[in-house]
């Protein structure tokens, strides 16, 4: 039996000739995927910094609508206290009641 | 050919002439170690091809203080374990899908004879130590280098897969009295 074992590894010792084409296509492969790299030379920087500039827009976005708020909170605060001014609020509602009942 | 320092150098700075002249200095190796893991002649081409495009990308991962030919074997192995893997998933995906899929993925040709018959039986982390050392002929040190396993492991996986190829050839020539 091992006679025929090592009659079977000499059959599959015989070496396949290597296909001539093989090494065009190995270098068009490698230019191909170059030129693809070239053509969006950015793209590694944008995978960097996508994120840090998402981060910036969101504080940026979250600043200003807490300063917008902040605005608004102090205007109403304001409003309001006038409002409980009597003088500046029977003023007001009379005009109100004015503009309202002529 | 040989390849010299300076080959080696050019090749890791990307030039193209180097990598031709590696390539034709390793390609045989590389070819027939595939075409006997896949046993099929566009398979082999394809691997071998996606093998010396990664090795061209991966150049920079080349350690000087090995040889080029263990590096690049390396590669091819784990590139056509990987392939056959894969491959294997896909059929077994396949079969559990299908319920009328009886066919296998190719049909071989009768003229590649017993020998790449039998080989393809053996299960393919059986038969890489056998394409490597007993086909290929290289030293146990060098399967392991390649296979990155210990020798003790490599010898126990060739004796397997020896085993499992004479008994598949044992079953063959009693079918064949039968007959």
């Amino acid at each position: 039996m091992k006679k025929s074992y090592d009659e079977l590894i000499k059959n599959l010792q015989k070496q396949e000739a290597v296909p001539s084409a093989l090494f065009n296509n190995i270098i068009f492969t490698i230019q191909n995927k170059q030129a693809k790299r070239q053509k969006t030379p950015s793209s590694g920087w944008v995978m960097v910094l996508s994120p840090i500039l998402t981060s910036v827009l969101v504080f940026v976005l979250f600043i200003g609508v807490s300063t917008l708020d902040a605005k608004k909170s102090s205007e109403y605060r304001d409003r309001l206290l006038q409002m409980s001014d009597t003088t500046y609020y029977d003023k007001y509602f009379l005009t109100i009641n004015d503009e309202f009942l002529f | 050919m040989k390849l010299t320092e300076q080959i080696l150098s050019d090749f890791l700075v990307g030039d193209m002439q180097a990598l031709q002249k590696i390539y034709e200095s390793t390609k045989g190796f590389v070819y027939n170690t595939i075409y006997k893991m896949v046993l099929k002649q566009q398979e082999a081409e394809d691997l071998t091809q996606d093998v010396y495009v990664k090795v061209y990308e991966k150049r920079q991962m080349f350690n000087r203080e090995y040889s080029i030919n263990t590096w690049i074997n390396r590669i091819a192995v784990n590139h056509v374990i990987n392939h056959l893997k894969r491959q294997n998933n896909f059929v077994k995906k396949i079969q559990e899908i299908s319920f009328f899929y009886n066919q296998k993925p190719e049909e071989k040709e009768e003229q590649e004879g017993l020998a790449v018959r039998l080989l393809e039986q053996v299960e393919y982390k059986y038969r890489l130590p056998i394409v490597l050392k007993d086909i290929q002929e290289l030293s146990y040190e060098e399967v392991a280098q390649t296979m990155n396993l210990p020798i003790g492991t490599v010898r126990s996986r060739l004796n397997r897969g020896r085993k499992k190829l004479r008994e598949l050839y044992e079953k063959e020539v009693q079918n064949e009295k039968k007959l």
